[in-house]
């Protein structure tokens, strides 16, 4: 497995501080400039991105978060969807050409919803959790209400114009699910919110650059103790193209946060799943907890979270 | 098992910090000066009330002031003032509920020659050549060589032990640093298994033990670590751990992060789950992450995160 990091903000100094912190891949979100200049990711940016990476004895794993204004009208089938498709196809083929192996992205028609970003938890470090009960009087937001069945239809329209892309230009795309996994909010629907409807992405457009994210966090709020089934079925397919390594407390409808260690979850035995189920992507940590005195960037938090995911991958023999 | 970090200036914001990644148990002082001569009750109850308010314990009391004991460890006049007010520390440290008081029997200090050595990312750790200091000039009061040292230890031994049995407290007695004789024209006695076996056999004591550093041990053994380990832990004579990692072993080595130096941290780890182990363990000795802040809040967080993922591989029950 690769032990990998999210990173916002990609300098000289927080390249070196994951490097000697052991982190051995990036996933790089948001890449600043790219998304301001617009309208897909340019291939040049992508390529720079990779040698300033890789100047750094790092490699870059993924690239994360295409904004939402760039794909919104596809998911709510707006006049312009086609120019969307166009250009998202075009950063789908400059993530490919510049070399990065996967291209995470979401489908949430909206965003990813928390009801507190203020909840404490051990030694007071706050947290975000989520209420759904706060957010049934939700107005309506977005152009308008979105039901499940047209969201699947202007899914599948999207995917299937992506996938060949991908698939042509040897990109993996790996979808995240929709957090938190319950439907509707504020008017719109939710599909991502089970096995069954991951399985149905990976059913509707066969391929192998149609894959996961699978953010454990999502998998627990779903299931609970459940996520180590939801491990082994889609890691066994191989279509796990990377892992958000994740805990939280409760599940839906109410859960919060928690740090890496100390949540519901068994971490060491969904690492072991993991490597049971032969998974040797880019793993990272996320949603770090507030501590006090850390940096805006969460330096603290990101050392705390690698060093106990290492430990973890090292006990059952996950690390080259 | 505790999960203990040191920690010498106690404040709010370190004790919650410490708290919020982990940590049950410090290893600490209160504030002291060379003219107090010796720990005062009332300092000791506020220093364990203080660190109680916090949700955290008093695991252990860090050495005493280097000016209280100066003449005790190369055996000057003023010796035996100093000795009894060593007692009065004791009792203090009993009376006010602290466990185990860690000291250490360097005739100087402890030495390395380098502050800057690079460890992976360019992480700077501290490394020691004994290569260099072979022309050091005496810098002890006066010349000791090993039988004068072992006479000075024992002197010290047969008259502190009582007392610390008396009050109840466990003393916790460091290896010398580095684990190499003489240096600077002072012997360094406790350099290896034998000679801290010497020391639990000279005094025969339930308040006799060792403060048992993973790193010095490393240094004088190698991979003969898990030995000392296993011999020290059977007898029950380790009464805490600095849990710690070195590259090499004298006459040259460098520290290095927890998961980055010679040794199989989960292998050590598995042997003090297996030799019953069940005190407080800490990092030591933080090499200096990029942008990190003097008290290595950076640096800490990967050590407790890494050292508590360790703990719950090897099946070591932490005390919550």
């Amino acid at each position: 497995m690769q032990v990998a990091i999210g990173m916002h903000n990609i300098t000289e100094e927080n390249l070196q501080f994951v490097k000697q912190i052991g982190v051995t891949d990036i996933v790089a979100a948001s890449p600043e400039g790219m998304t301001l200049e617009g309208p897909f990711f340019d291939y040049e940016r992508l390529v720079q991105l990779k040698t300033r990476i890789e100047g750094a004895g790092l490699r870059l794993a993924a690239i994360q978060n295409i904004p939402t204004t760039w794909y919104d009208k596809i998911r709510y089938n707006l006049p312009g969807r086609e120019e969307q498709l166009d250009h998202y196809c075009k950063t789908v083929e400059n993530v490919g050409r510049a070399g990065i192996p996967i291209l995470h992205y979401n489908f949430h028609a909206v965003k990813v919803w928390r009801t507190s970003r203020h909840t404490p938890g051990r030694g007071g470090a706050l947290f975000t959790s989520y209420d759904h009960a706060l957010m049934e009087n939700a107005p309506l937001v977005g152009p308008r209400a979105l039901g499940e069945e047209e969201l699947w239809d202007n899914f599948e329209y999207f995917i299937k114009r992506i996938m060949p892309v991908a698939e042509a230009y040897g990109v993996k795309m790996a979808l995240h699910p929709d957090d938190p996994p319950v439907s509707p909010i504020a008017g719109a629907a939710c599909l991502f919110r089970s096995t069954e409807a991951f399985q149905r992405v990976l059913d509707m457009a066969p391929s192998p650059s149609n894959g996961l994210l699978f953010c454990q966090g999502c998998f627990a709020e779903m299931y609970g103790q459940g996520v180590y089934d939801a491990i082994r079925h889609f890691g066994k397919q191989g279509k796990v193209f990377y892992v958000h390594f994740r805990n939280i407390v409760g599940r839906m409808p109410v859960f919060r946060e928690s740090f890496i260690d100390e949540g519901d979850l068994d971490m060491l035995e969904a690492m072991r799943v993991w490597k049971e189920v032969g998974f040797d992507g880019p793993m990272i940590p996320d949603h770090y907890p507030h501590i006090i005195g850390d940096s805006p960037e969460a330096h603290r938090a990101q050392a705390h979270a690698i060093g106990y995911m290492k430990a973890l991958m090292q006990a059952v023999g996950a690390l080259d | 098992m505790r999960v203990a970090m040191g920690m010498m200036d106690v404040s709010d914001d370190d004790l919650q910090f410490a708290r919020q990644i982990g940590v049950t148990d410090l290893v600490t002082r209160p504030d002291c000066r060379a003219e107090d001569g010796h720990y005062r009750l009332e300092a000791l109850e506020r220093l364990r009330e203080r660190v109680e308010a916090a949700g955290l314990r008093v695991a252990a009391i860090h050495d005493v002031h280097p000016a209280w004991n100066d003449k005790i460890r190369t055996g000057l006049p003023g010796r035996d003032e100093q000795i009894d007010h060593y007692c009065q520390s004791l009792t203090n440290i009993g009376r006010a509920g602290i466990p185990i008081l860690g000291y250490s029997f360097h005739a100087v200090r402890v030495w390395r020659t380098s502050r800057h050595a690079r460890g992976r990312g360019g992480i700077l750790c501290t490394s020691y050549d004994h290569a260099l200091m072979r022309d050091a000039p005496p810098m002890a009061p006066k010349a000791i060589d090993d039988e004068a040292q072992w006479a000075n230890l024992e002197y010290f031994l047969r008259r502190v032990m009582p007392a610390a049995e008396a009050a109840g407290v466990r003393m916790a007695l460091h290896p010398d640093d580095p684990p190499i004789s003489p240096i600077a024209g002072a012997a360094s006695i406790l350099r290896s298994v034998e000679a801290l076996q010497r020391v639990l056999d000279m005094v025969p004591s339930p308040s006799n033990g060792v403060l048992f550093c993973q790193g010095c041990f490393i240094e004088m053994l190698g991979q003969g670590v898990f030995d000392a380990i296993r011999h020290f832990g059977r007898q029950g004579k380790v009464f805490y751990v600095h849990f710690r990692n070195v590259v090499g072993a004298v006459p040259r080595f460098r520290e290095a992060l927890m998961d980055e130096g010679d040794i199989d941290m989960l292998a050590a780890m598995r042997a003090w789950n297996e030799v019953g182990f069940d005190g407080p363990m800490m990092p030591d000795h933080h090499p200096r992450v990029e942008g990190d802040t003097a008290y290595g809040h950076r640096a800490r967080s990967f050590a407790i995160g890494y050292m508590r993922g360790l703990m719950e591989a090897a099946g070591c029950s932490i005390a919550g």
